[in-house]
């Protein structure tokens, strides 16, 4: 902000012409600099106000209210977080959480890596494998869970059907509270991959060849180029898709809220899909805005150490 | 894309079982990408023209016996997709 207000002053400066003009006329000429970027600063801010901020500090006014959000609502100072916590499905629902994020990085962090590093090396038609790669991403995320539903059905679905022509299943993917969740995993490193894998290409073209010819000339195989070439090089991409897999994965909704709507036994229920729970089943408004802040400062410890991280590498 | 360096060499393909490995990691590539990549978006637009009962009886068959084609007018006119 501050840099915007000073930039157009310092414009109006430097397009001085006469450099030994009144000082006057230079203030004056830089309070009108001043008050056209106002002029052009302020619908912005009204928009940004009204439809980004305000809503933000309405939800932390709301998770200190109980309201329906027709009457008027009573102040309850810590009701809400307190009833939050006596609530056993949260701790249900954080741990159903966490299980999403450490699932989603064991399978879906190494995938799109291995594929991106296989794609590097492909000399022809490498374009068919990037356009390959990128389709399940245009797919809108809702057909394309309903989709994976349809395949997951255990009666005339395409897995345990196929599963079954070679004698194994059926397996009740969706249905059963062991392995519900890593079927939600299944199809979002699937709907999820295809960015990554053109990030990562994009990081692999940046690799200086010499680097390669060098650890050649030394001696080094393929293996050991890999390791000691590709990764390093790629380590603050790596680290950058990680952190920004924790940031969307850790707001899970879309998948438990479609697939199974959190169960069965709530063994897919997530932190964002309770908050939509106390919300638009129970009307709690106030505990689902309690337990909003709450996430907020998780995802804001996340993004802090993602933008430090960023800052120092860009930096260097 | 132009010949890139990558961490297979231009001298590491001309031993053949480098290229062998090569071509035959980037085919299997090439299949999973498709089934994955292809197969989920083919098997969309076969369940849109398939008659339910064909779904249930033979849910592996490639295409259905007598296509449906009335579903795309149904969900045009009768969901309202194209007001």
């Amino acid at each position: 902000m501050s840099l915007l207000t000073t930039e157009p002053t310092r414009a109006a400066a430097v397009s001085k012409e006469s450099p030994a003009g009144p000082a006057r006329r230079r203030r004056g000429r830089a309070v009108r600099g001043q008050l056209t970027a106002w002029a052009f600063l302020v619908p912005a801010l009204l928009v940004f106000g009204f439809f980004a901020r305000w809503p933000i500090l309405r939800g932390l006014l709301i998770s200190f209210q109980r309201t329906n959000l027709t009457d008027p609502p009573t102040w309850v100072g810590l009701d809400n977080f307190r009833s939050l916590f006596a609530d056993p499905l949260l701790a249900t629902a954080v741990g159903n959480t966490l299980l999403f994020v450490a699932l989603a990085v064991l399978i879906g962090f190494p995938a799109p890596l291995l594929l991106a590093a296989v794609i590097s090396t492909v000399r022809r038609g490498a374009g068919v494998y990037r356009f390959l790669v990128y389709l399940p991403v245009v797919i809108p995320p809702v057909v394309a869970i309903l989709l994976w539903k349809w395949f997951y059905d255990p009666g005339s679905g395409l897995f345990n059907s196929a599963l079954g022509l070679v004698g194994l299943g059926p397996y009740s993917w969706l249905e059963s509270s062991g392995s519900a969740m890593l079927s939600l995993v299944l199809e979002a490193t699937w709907a999820g991959m295809g960015g990554a894998v053109l990030i990562y290409l994009a990081a692999m073209v940046g690799i200086p060849g010499e680097l390669y010819e060098a650890a050649e000339v030394d001696g080094a195989g393929v293996r050991r180029r890999v390791w000691h070439v590709l990764l390093p090089q790629l380590r603050s991409v790596i680290g950058l898709l990680l952190l920004v897999q924790l940031l969307n994965t850790v707001q899970v909704f879309t998948e438990p809220y479609v697939f199974t709507g959190g169960g069965p036994e709530n063994a897919t229920l997530t932190v964002l899909l309770l908050i939509f729970r106390y919300a638009f089943q129970d009307g709690a408004y106030g505990q689902a805005a309690a337990l909003s802040c709450l996430m907020v400062i998780v995802l804001a410890l996340l993004s802090a150490v993602y933008l430090r991280v960023t800052r120092t590498w860009s930096s260097s | 894309m132009t010949a890139l360096t990558t961490f297979v060499s231009a001298h590491d393909r001309r031993r053949p079982g480098v290229r062998a490995a090569v071509r035959s990691v980037h085919v299997l590539t090439l299949l999973v990408l498709l089934l994955i990549g292809v197969g989920p978006l083919y098997w969309m637009v076969k369940g849109a023209v398939t008659p339910p009962s064909e779904l249930t009886t033979h849910p592996l068959a490639l295409w259905p016996d007598r296509p449906l084609t009335g579903n795309f007018a149904t969900a045009y006119h009768d969901l309202g997709v194209g007001r």
